[in-house]
């Protein structure tokens, strides 16, 4: 078991986020994967495809809060949902095929071309996620889920700004931010700190923080987003 | 915009209404972030909770097109309260000027109207007319000046004195302005305006609080608008609402403040400036119309007199000769080049000259093609049938055409309305041979696939490289432009007719030519075949030529004319040391002359006598310093050295900002008129509708069944009319299909027993026609309580179209074909349905 929560992280600050999708279309850019048909927009709100898949590794989840007072009667709150990319990956524990996933010096959790089902027969790092992440893709025949862009720090002519994940590289008003272990954990700190001051349920998600290589801000408990609220085990 | 984008992040309180930013402009969040990591709050304006709203501290819900009585509301509110930012309005504004005797407002009349109006049409709550301005103009001394109202000599009316009718001296019959303004005013007190616009009353005054509470000296607050504020009948109105808010509380000019208008394409601003509009001519010289029968006539009727002895007055007389004639001398040059000689006024009279009844905007342009009078068009990065008002009309419309010229990136709807009914059923090859129109389509290159400038809304001229070669047979515009140009000249050569006359380029022009020639040149004289340096070096003689003024000097060491000095193209990402406000100022080039915000004289706090000051509202915030001799800072707006009396609105011949106004068609002040359509009866006069329109011909607004309020607007996910984001899969999937937002108050009413649920698809039907979509059920839209009444207000998307990947019904085969009074702009933004479950 890994002690320490070192090489990268990403926050994701919901309170700051704007539900643009930028990130959504960024994602299947750089990983030319292609769309989901669908007629209409899912669960009542502005999301599609339904649920991620083994060809949409984020989708930004849109739930609305009611009944918050006069000035501001309900909230409308984003959740770009995603591969937590855990220090102790509980998929990497059940895969039973050397370097079907592996760890990146990043953190990242990548799941590569060794993943074979024909091998491990019932895909058991699907249900062992706690947050309901990897998905099965039959086109390729893989489990396939978000890489965290590792593949983007090995390439040489993208400058160092550049070697972070698209998402973050896209997004509009800076809701996500990629850096050092110890910056983006001071950084979420001080946030969570003034947003607290505002909103008395905010929250860092996942709350065993430095378990996770992605947290995110929450202004209100994780269910008030529609997300898993499971703690790995 | 009056500022720019990254001065966002400078403002203390932020009011977005008529604009859904975060969608729409989702860029604009990041400076929008900046100042609420600051401390900034953020309002929303809005008849739904957007994403916009999701992000702000204050949503206020508003019903759409009440933009006039919920801002004329929190006018009051400072007037009431005294909020204004007093030296300010007094030294700037112009609201201790002298009115008239014979000046009525509404507050006077109580029929709804201002003094001068002769009834033309309509009747009873209708009525239709035309105003004589000539009673809303100031009281002029002998010499043609303003005169500032004092109580006694030397001593300046206080506005509480102004607003509570206390009168100069000297002038007992005579009005202020502050005193019109705020009688006019006094009639926007809350419970009217939340009964209108059906607000909250405890977040009416909440807005009011925090928003007024940037009159303070050294606050700023900005108000962000787009389409949601302009397309309406009174669109213009709306803006100057904000207008009249912004110079009260002293936001005009300074960091953080300003009206930003933000444009809903990259490169709105650029066109625009460069005419993209039937009634003005590059930099916002007036279109010539029948009556200015020569340049000097011209001349005369646009060269306005100055209001007082120290005004600069910009588009008036300056070093003995008009600044007007400058520049249509200048563009004149630029057009006709050596054939414009100052024997032939230029080639003045080759201009087409704008018809008193003229139908040259976008409404009257369908208009005649519906008549036959139109018969060829060319359409060029537009997609009227997805995007114009009244849509199935305008795809009607086309069907009469001659000939139609589409040049696009895909098919549009508009290059294919031929193979469709007028509400997007695919005809049969019969039915396609029967109509006449013969349909040219040009593939065109897409952004990265050409190069030129684009000027964003913070009038910043950005130049734009070629990433690729376009695909096939496709071409930039230039290319098409110029070609076209070409042809027509070689088929007029020798004629002596206009086309033979027109100064055009004898090869394919590169974008950097164009820019130099749009910077102008010395056509004559000791610098001829150099740029010119500024706007001040252009001359009325015809030694010049700039096709726009506005963008003389965006070139660099103009002696060596070259395309490595488009300071289009300049990249320093340093800011302005002395002011560090985020001016950039080696970072692109901005119009005029640089200058980042505009007005920018006004962040000076004036001396106690109302002259120019020596320091800035805001110490922290500073545009302009002044260093002992001169400014430094941002590019100052021609602001005189402190002391002088000069104001600081020098495009304006008195020099001061109109609370009080006297050019638009519709009055003197913003007053609340209900939309052309609209179930709801206006609370605040009895006239229903602006009397300054013009009615569209031959319709009539639907009757008492259409008795929901609807409005139409974007999504971040796709673009405009569709093309260029239902033909990308990826946007599709995001968003794949047209929605009805309707509240959950209206789906219980639609429902059979139980409340029709999200993904059922409803039919919204207008006067005009009829729009299928998947309901949306949400809470983001609620009922509304005006005068009393619950009414349901729903939203459509009009993205769609029958051509690309994705298709539906545009929500614009719902809305009316009637504009703006002043500008013809269509209301696309409010209008009466009723809903159907299908």
């Amino acid at each position: 078991m890994k002690e320490k929560n070192d090489g990268k992280m990403m926050l994701i600050d919901t309170s700051i986020c704007t539900g643009c999708r930028g990130c959504q279309v960024a994602c299947k850019q750089w990983h030319l994967l292609p769309e989901e048909p669908g007629e209409y927009l899912q669960f009542g709100y502005y999301e599609n495809p339904k649920y991620l898949s083994g060809i949409t590794f984020t989708k930004v989840m849109f739930r609305e809060v009611a009944n918050l007072g006069v000035l501001k009667y309900m909230e409308w709150v984003f959740f770009k949902d995603q591969c937590r990319h855990c220090v102790n990956p509980p998929c990497q524990g059940v895969c039973p095929v050397d370097g079907a996933i592996v760890i990146e010096p990043s953190g990242a959790v990548v799941f590569t071309d060794a993943c074979e089902p024909s091998i491990c027969k019932n895909l058991p790092c699907i249900p062992e996620c706690p947050y309901f992440i990897p998905r099965f893709n039959a086109e390729v025949n893989k489990v396939r889920k978000c890489d965290f862009c590792f593949d983007r720090f090995y390439y040489t002519d993208l400058g160092p700004e550049e070697q972070i994940p698209i998402c973050a590289k896209t997004c509009p008003p800076g809701a996500i931010v990629f850096g050092d272990t110890d910056n983006i954990l001071d950084l979420a700190d001080d946030r969570l700190v003034e947003l607290q001051a505002q909103y008395s349920k905010a929250n860092i998600y996942p709350g065993s923080k430095n378990q996770t290589h992605v947290i995110w801000l929450l202004l209100y408990e994780p269910k008030a987003y529609g997300v898993a609220e499971r703690e790995i085990g | 915009m009056t500022n720019h984008w990254i001065d966002i992040g400078n403002s203390d309180c932020i009011m977005i209404i008529g604009s859904n930013a975060a969608e729409n402009h989702p860029i604009s969040f990041k400076w929008v972030t900046k100042a609420m990591k600051n401390g900034a709050k953020l309002i929303s304006v809005d008849p739904r909770f957007t994403r916009t709203s999701s992000k702000a501290d204050i949503y206020a819900k508003m019903r759409s097109g009440t933009d006039i009585a919920i801002i004329g509301g929190m006018v009051n509110y400072v007037v009431q309260n005294r909020l204004y930012n007093e030296d300010y309005v007094k030294a700037y504004t112009n609201a201790l000027f002298l009115l008239k005797d014979n000046f009525e407002t509404p507050y006077d009349r109580g029929d709804g109207l201002f003094s001068g109006f002769t009834q033309t049409g309509g009747s009873g709550s209708r009525k239709i007319g035309m105003y004589d301005n000539d009673s809303w103009k100031y009281l002029l001394d002998n010499d043609g000046y303003y005169i500032e109202a004092e109580r006694s000599p030397g001593v300046r009316l206080t506005l509480v004195e102004a607003a509570a009718g206390i009168r100069d001296y000297r002038y007992p019959d005579n009005p202020t302005v502050f005193e019109k303004f705020a009688a006019h005013y006094s009639r926007y007190d809350a419970n009217t305006v939340c009964s209108i616009t059906g607000t909250n009353p405890d977040v009416f005054r909440e807005i009011c609080e925090t928003y007024c509470a940037t009159g303070e000296p050294g606050k700023a607050g900005t108000i962000m608008y787009a389409m949601g504020s302009t397309q309406h009948t009174y669109g213009t109105q709306n803006v100057r609402s904000y207008a009249i808010l912004q110079l009260l509380l002293g936001n005009m000019g300074v960091a953080g403040g300003g009206i930003n208008a933000l444009r809903g394409e990259s490169n709105v601003q650029g066109s625009t400036d460069h005419c993209l509009l039937f009634h003005i001519l590059p930099g916002y010289l007036k279109v010539p119309k029948e009556a200015d029968v020569d340049l000097a006539t011209y001349v005369a009727n646009y060269t306005p007199a100055k209001f007082g002895p120290d005004e600069l007055n910009w588009w008036g007389v300056w070093n003995g000769v008009s600044n007007t004639e400058r520049y249509i001398v200048s563009l004149l040059k630029d057009y006709f080049g050596s054939a414009a000689t100052a024997a032939n006024d230029f080639g003045y009279g080759w201009l087409p000259k704008l018809p008193s009844d003229q139908k040259c905007d976008h409404i009257g342009i369908f208009d005649n093609m519906n008549n036959g009078i139109v018969k060829g068009v060319f359409c060029m990065g537009q997609n009227p049938a997805v995007g114009g008002p009244n849509s199935s009309f305008e795809r009607g419309a086309l069907r009469k055409l001659d000939w139609l010229v589409a040049a696009d990136l895909w098919e549009t709807e508009t290059a294919a309305f031929w193979q469709f009914d007028e509400n997007g059923n695919p005809l049969t090859e019969r039915e396609m041979a029967q109509i006449p129109t013969e349909v040219f389509l040009l593939p065109a290159a897409a952004s990265f696939e050409k190069e030129g400038s684009i000027t964003n809304s913070g009038r910043w001229i950005q130049w734009r490289y070629k990433a690729k070669e376009p695909p096939g047979n496709a071409r930039h515009d230039l290319g098409i432009v110029w070609e076209l140009g070409d042809k027509i000249k070689s088929l007029y050569a020798g004629t002596g007719d206009v086309p033979d006359k027109l100064n055009w380029y004898a090869t394919e022009p590169t974008a950097d030519q164009v820019a130099m020639d749009v910077n102008g040149w010395y056509v004559s004289g000791p610098k001829a075949g150099q740029l010119v340096e500024k706007f001040t070096t252009l001359a009325a003689d015809g030694s010049t030529s700039s096709a726009n003024w506005l963008y003389c000097g965006s070139f660099r060491d103009t002696a060596y004319p070259d395309s490595a000095n488009n300071r289009a193209k300049d990249t320093d990402p340093t800011d302005e040391p002395n002011t560090m406000i985020g001016l950039y100022p080696n970072f692109s080039w901005a119009w005029p002359l640089n200058r980042r915000i505009i007005y920018n004289g006004a962040s000076i706090r004036p001396f106690a006598d109302g002259t120019v000051g020596n320091t800035p509202w805001d110490p922290t915030h500073p545009v302009l310093l002044w260093n002992g001799s001169s400014w430094i800072g941002d590019v100052n707006d021609a602001v005189a050295a402190p002391g002088s009396k000069r104001g600081v609105f020098i495009m304006k011949p008195e020099g001061h900002g109109r609370l009080h106004g006297f050019g638009r068609k519709d009055g003197p002040y913003p007053e609340h008129y209900e939309p052309w359509e609209c179930p709801i009866v206006n609370q605040m006069s009895p006239q229903q509708i602006n009397p300054a329109i013009i009615l569209p011909e031959n319709r009539t607004p639907g009757g008492a069944e259409f008795d929901i309020i609807a409005t139409t607007y974007r999504v971040s996910e796709h673009w405009q009319a569709g093309q260029m984001t239902r033909n990308l899969p990826w946007l599709g999937e995001l968003v794949p299909a047209v929605l009805v937002e309707i509240s959950e108050d209206l789906a219980t009413e639609l429902g059979n027993r139980t409340p029709i649920q999200s993904g059922q698809k409803v039919k919204v039907i207008s006067a005009r026609g009829s729009c299928i979509g998947y309901a949306h059920v949400t809470n983001r839209f609620t009922t509304y309580t005006i005068g009393g009444q619950p009414y349901h207000h729903i939203g459509l998307w009009w993205h769609w179209g029958y051509k690309g990947l994705f298709t539906g019904d545009s929500g614009n085969m719902l809305t009316p074909s009637v504009g703006d009074a002043n500008t013809r702009i269509p209301e696309y933004k409010a209008f009466a349905v009723r809903v159907e479950t299908v």
